[in-house]
């Protein structure tokens, strides 16, 4: 079992994107070429007046059965005994297997370094014992990470807008309960 | 590969393989010097972020003297130890390859959009040698008047510049933004504040401000704690915002009606006598005036609100009631959205003064209340200057024309370009423009064609702006991430707070902060106003450092910056007496306002621009998320989340104009055009255009947000103050949205 | 003078600022008399030409800091770092401290000192890979976008000069 996963609330993100800047800064990633390792995914649902809008927070979900490790044929993609899911470029030829395969289109094509990247769960920071980019900036809770055992009973496993997990088993859970009633 | 420490002498000595070359080879002492000391590897250091007012505090990872990353400070009240994403990439700021690095001057006198002005550079000492020069030549042959300076007044000591040297006319965006409120809150509650106590709230009612998508995270956190502890939210926008849809009920008002639906909403509150009574009773003057008050809102029923505004009578009348009922309940009011969308922005804001007053929530758990705060000395308290000049001359913007404007220390952006090329047409003969661009007004081509008329103008910022086309001096300014100051909290003071800010790298290039400008120009044109009492030229470090020693946070600048955060938790007493002209108690019938120029109790008017057969839609503008007025969008991490604009539109609207998603479309109004490309969303009304602010501008010269989008403020009549007047805009609001428009394919 | 070290370091120095005079008498040190001449032919349009592609308070046409071309797009950014390390392992640092250290001007100053100190094929190599691998693209554009011929030529020129150094002449 992974050790850690995400909890996403998606009724507390305000779309402030403090998560996407985040990841950009500590990761360096470079910007205006597409290459966006975590995206706030806004979708919009009815007609106005009876319109609904959701936002999701979505990067790798460093899935317990990860398409992207089985289809690479190098072994360019590995997991860690932590359950943490990584591209080694210097092992990646370029195939774009893993683009095709992921269910959440998560591995993306660098054309500047003509190799695949992802979310890497900030690795570096979680062996300081740092909690990763992204959820350190989350101002409203909606974006969390944590111990995946104690994550996994909480919530949903999907919501609107995300691949069923049955097929890869991303270690996320969504909370859906409403805010507390009247 | 290993390479071994080399010798310095070794590279300054004769080398093997010289050919003569003194100099140039000699050259090479000129650029590089001994390396000092390693420098600190890894280093945390703590600051205020300064891309919005509330500060949020900022712990920065430095990594060999460079940002290596920003995150929030824990401890904080504003933004809880968390920052937005705009505070998150503030790196950029500091690092953005555009940014102004050293004084220049034109040599092309011939000035325009697309004429290069042939800069080069000069010394910080010639800069304001030469706009010290031109400014005293302005004063001495035609008088203050003559001078413009289109900037804020903050920090204190370039108020002090201005004061000193007695100028007249200084503009600020604050009609575009709170200006109506603070306005009204002197003569309802005693003043404006910024502190909105919504985490104990439990009824909240939001007119127009997407406040969410602000990101001040001292809001969004409030609104969210509030939503925890069940709360309950109404929202009135034409859009479906992102705040409504943390709201109970949203109600997609016609633009420039939510005045309406607060009259009613006072008529229900004060015709069933739902009340405060306790409040309302001991703390205003609702008894004196009973008779005037009941009478007046008599006429604005739900009924008649629902004519006006498309919200169901009984949505109104309901609300009212559970707003009264189910406190404590607040009614926030903040910066650009409805106190300065419409021409009836300044009855609005009376309108929502009085709600919370019913309510009993001013200065209460639950409410609009004043900060509690540290007091941070002045710079007019440390080294009090002698008495300053009176100001003489004409206003340009014209708020002589508007009594309660021109007790506020504000001027109006919306009537300055007015002011210039109409009023007082060669008034104006030099101009000092800091951190504001063009962009910023509405109508932008008529500010540059008034800027164009002004011999000089010295514009100072951080970024390329497209006012520097008109610039005859350009001064580099720096960013919040190098300068030092101290921070009082006041958008969440129950009790006080002071965070530091401090320089995270030296100041850049040559980039200086406008309190070096305004004492090196003070030093220059008013000596006397800038020396201690010893005589000696004020310096800003010892300043800052008697500033952090009175205010009790240290004893010197560089010791309260080890700590970082100063709190003091104290229990919140609130106010039984409100400071309200001359008086002790909230005003609701204002007497005052009718001796100048103002009705006492808000009356209807309708926005400025309504529906016609020539101009069908309204117009509607929002700045993104992501972004801060117009001074983001060249930040590579932000520009990525949201690089340019497009005409946002309805789908049944689109089919009806037969416009498809991308495609271009042309925005009309009576004072101008746009083009960009359409974006179709069921989020906002069928009969309105939303369009984001903050784009179209800047130099194509700009690596990133060169010539992206279109310029909002094309299509944004600007106003005069004899218009205002008319249209009984006492409180000075911009009209910053109030526009209407035809669409069509391009 | 076809030294290559002292071409390096009339670029750096070309790049670093733009006194006329100044370069006048660097380009004499390089017997280059036709260089001088256009220098002095218009001085004052050159100095303009300079702070139009370098310094624009408009927005900079041609950014002459590495890492704006790299990935980060940016100031101080990776190759900011790593030019400082370069320099401190010389046990010299940039004049200015609050200036990148990545800047053309400076990295083709410090390549001409280390050829003239005699420094070994493999560390120029090392060299030119991290810091100056990035020039010759820069130098399209300047070329591309220099009104002024100094300055088309100081591209072409510099270019040369790389490709010569790499081994590619």
């Amino acid at each position: 079992m992974a050790k850690y996963g995400w909890l996403l609330d998606p009724k507390r993100c305000i779309e402030c994107r403090a998560c996407e800047a985040a990841c950009k800064q500590w990761n360096g990633v470079e910007t205006g070429i597409g290459v966006r390792y975590r995206l706030v995914h806004v979708q919009e649902a009815g007609a106005f007046p009876a319109v609904r809008v959701q936002a999701l927070s979505l990067a790798c979900n460093h899935c317990d059965n990860a398409w992207c490790m089985k289809v690479c044929p190098v072994k360019a993609i590995t997991r860690r005994p932590d359950g943490v899911v990584l591209i080694d470029q210097s092992r990646c030829v370029s195939c774009r297997q893993c683009e095709k395969f992921c269910p959440y289109q998560v591995p993306t094509f660098n054309e500047h370094t003509r190799k695949m990247e992802k979310c890497t769960m900030c690795a570096d920071r979680i062996d300081q014992g740092l909690q990763p980019a992204c959820a350190t900036l989350c101002p409203t809770e909606a974006l969390k990470w944590g111990l995946w055992e104690d994550i996994r009973s909480q919530g949903v496993d999907r919501v609107a807008g995300f691949t069923n997990p049955v097929y890869t088993k991303p270690n996320i859970r969504f909370i859906t309960s409403g805010w507390p009633g009247k | 590969m290993t390479l071994t420490r080399r010798d310095w002498f070794r590279l300054t000595g004769a080398g093997a393989v010289t050919l003569g070359g003194e100099k140039l080879f000699g050259s090479f002492t000129d650029y590089f010097r001994p390396a000092a000391e390693a420098a600190a590897n890894e280093q945390t250091l703590i600051t205020a972020c300064g891309i919005c007012s509330p500060a949020c505090g900022i712990q920065a990872t430095m990594k060999d003297g460079s940002i290596r990353f920003l995150q929030g400070l824990p401890g904080d009240l504003s933004g809880r130890g968390r920052l937005c994403g705009k505070g998150t990439s503030g790196a950029q700021f500091a690092y953005d390859p555009d940014r102004l690095k050293y004084p220049m001057k034109r040599t092309n006198p011939a000035k325009g959009l697309d004429v290069d002005p042939g800069w080069v550079r000069i010394t910080w000492q010639e800069a304001l040698d030469t706009i010290a020069a031109k400014f005293g030549d302005a004063i001495s042959q035609y008088g203050a008047e003559s001078l413009l300076f289109i900037t804020l007044a903050s920090p204190d000591i370039w108020a002090r510049f201005m004061n000193s040297i007695g100028v007249v006319n200084r503009v600020d965006h604050l009609d575009e933004c709170f200006l109506s409120d603070r306005i009204i809150q002197k003569y309802t509650t005693g003043g404006k504040t910024w502190c909105n106590d919504f985490e104990n709230s439990k009824y909240i009612i939001l007119f127009g401000w997407d406040i969410l998508a602000k990101t001040k995270l001292v809001y969004a956190q409030g609104i969210i704690d509030a939503k925890d502890r069940g709360a309950k939210i109404v929202c009135f926008n034409p859009q479906y915002s992102a705040t409504a849809r943390f709201a109970d009920e949203w109600y997609p008002i016609k633009p420039g009606t939510d005045l309406a639906v607060a009259l009613a909403m006072i008529q229900v509150i004060v015709s069933e006598n739902l009340y405060n009574k306790d409040f309302v009773d001991t703390y205003t003057n609702f008894g004196e005036f009973e008779a005037k008050i009941r009478e007046h809102f008599q006429q604005y029923t739900p009924e008649w609100a629902e004519q006006e505004s498309g919200v169901p009578a009984e949505a109104t009348r309901r609300i009212a009631r559970e707003f009264a009922a189910n406190g404590p309940g607040i009614v926030p009011a903040h910066k650009k959205t409805l106190c300065a969308n419409y021409q009836n922005g300044s009855q609005m804001v009376h309108a929502i003064s009085i709600l919370n007053i019913l309510a009993g929530t001013i200065d209460r758990p639950g409410g609009r209340y004043f900060p509690r705060t540290v007091a941070i000395p002045s710079v007019d308290a440390i080294y009090p200057p002698p008495a300053y000049p009176p100001k003489k001359g004409r206003r340009v913007d014209g708020k002589d024309k508007l009594p309660l404007v021109l007790e506020d220390g504000s001027g109006l952006f919306s009537t300055t370009a007015d002011g210039i090329l109409k009023q007082y047409p060669g008034m104006i003969k030099a101009c000092f423009f800091n951190a504001y661009t063009v962009l910023g007004f509405p109508n932008p081509p008529r500010m540059f064609e008034a800027l164009a008329t002004i011999p000089f103008v010295a514009v100072m910022d951080t970024l390329p702006t497209d006012t520097v086309s008109y610039a005859d001096i350009v001064l580099p300014s720096t960013t919040y991430l190098e300068v030092n100051d101290l921070v009082a909290r006041d958008y969440k003071a129950l009790y006080p707070q002071v965070v530091v800010r401090q320089a995270l790298v030296p100041p850049m290039f040559e980039t200086k902060s406008i309190g070096y400008v305004a004492l090196e120009l003070g030093k220059r044109m008013a000596p006397d106003y800038f020396k201690d009492s010893a005589g000696q030229w004020i310096n800003l470090n010892t300043l800052l450092d008697e500033r952090t020693k009175r205010a009790g946070l240290g004893e010197n600048f560089a010791e309260f910056k080890q700590k970082g955060i100063f709190t003091k938790e104290q229990p919140f007493t609130p106010r039984t007496s409100f400071s309200v002209a001359g008086g002790t108690k909230c005003q609701i019938y204002v007497p005052q306002f009718a001796a100048k120029g103002a009705e006492p109790l808000p009356i209807w008017r309708p926005k400025r621009e309504l529906p016609s057969a020539e101009y069908p839609y309204y117009y509607l503008t929002f700045i993104p998320a992501v972004h801060r007025r117009n001074s983001t969008e060249n930040n590579r991490i932000l520009h990525e989340m949201f690089p340019t604009n497009a005409a946002i539109l309805n789908p049944k609207l689109a089919s009806e104009l037969k416009i498809e998603e991308g495609q271009m479309v042309r925005i009309t109004s009576r004072v101008g055009s746009i083009e960009l490309p359409a974006h179709l969303t069921q989020t906002v009304r069928p009969d309105a255009v939303m369009v984001a602010h903050g784009f179209g501008h800047r130099s194509r010269l700009l690596q990133t947000a060169g010539g992206l989008g279109a310029r909002d403020g094309d299509v944004i009549p600007d106003q005069s103050a004899d218009e205002m007047v008319k249209a009984g805009n006492f409180g000075g609001a911009a009209c910053i949205m109030d526009a209407v428009v035809r669409i069509e394919r391009v | 003078m076809i030294d290559p070290a002292a071409r390096f370091a009339f670029a750096g120095n070309a790049f670093l600022k733009p006194e006329p005079a100044r370069l006048a008498e660097l380009a004499r040190e390089l017997e280059d008399e036709v260089l001088a001449a256009e220098i002095e032919r218009d001085p004052e349009g050159l100095e303009k030409e300079y702070y139009r592609l370098f310094l624009n308070p408009q927005g900079t046409p041609c950014p002459p800091w590495q890492s704006v071309h790299g990935e980060e797009k940016r100031l101080m950014g990776e190759s900011h770092l790593q030019a400082l390390e370069w320099f401190r392992r010389y046990g010299v640092e940039p004049a200015s401290a609050n200036e990148p250290a990545d800047h053309i001007g400076l990295l083709l100053l410090f390549y001409a000192k280390l050829l003239e100190s005699g420094a070994e094929e493999a560390e120029l190599a090392a060299f030119r890979a991290a810091h100056l691998a990035w020039i010759p693209a820069f130098c399209d554009s300047l070329e591309a976008q220099a009104k002024h011929p100094f300055y088309a030529g100081l591209a072409r020129e510099t270019r040369a000069l790389i490709a010569d150094a790499s081994g590619l002449g």
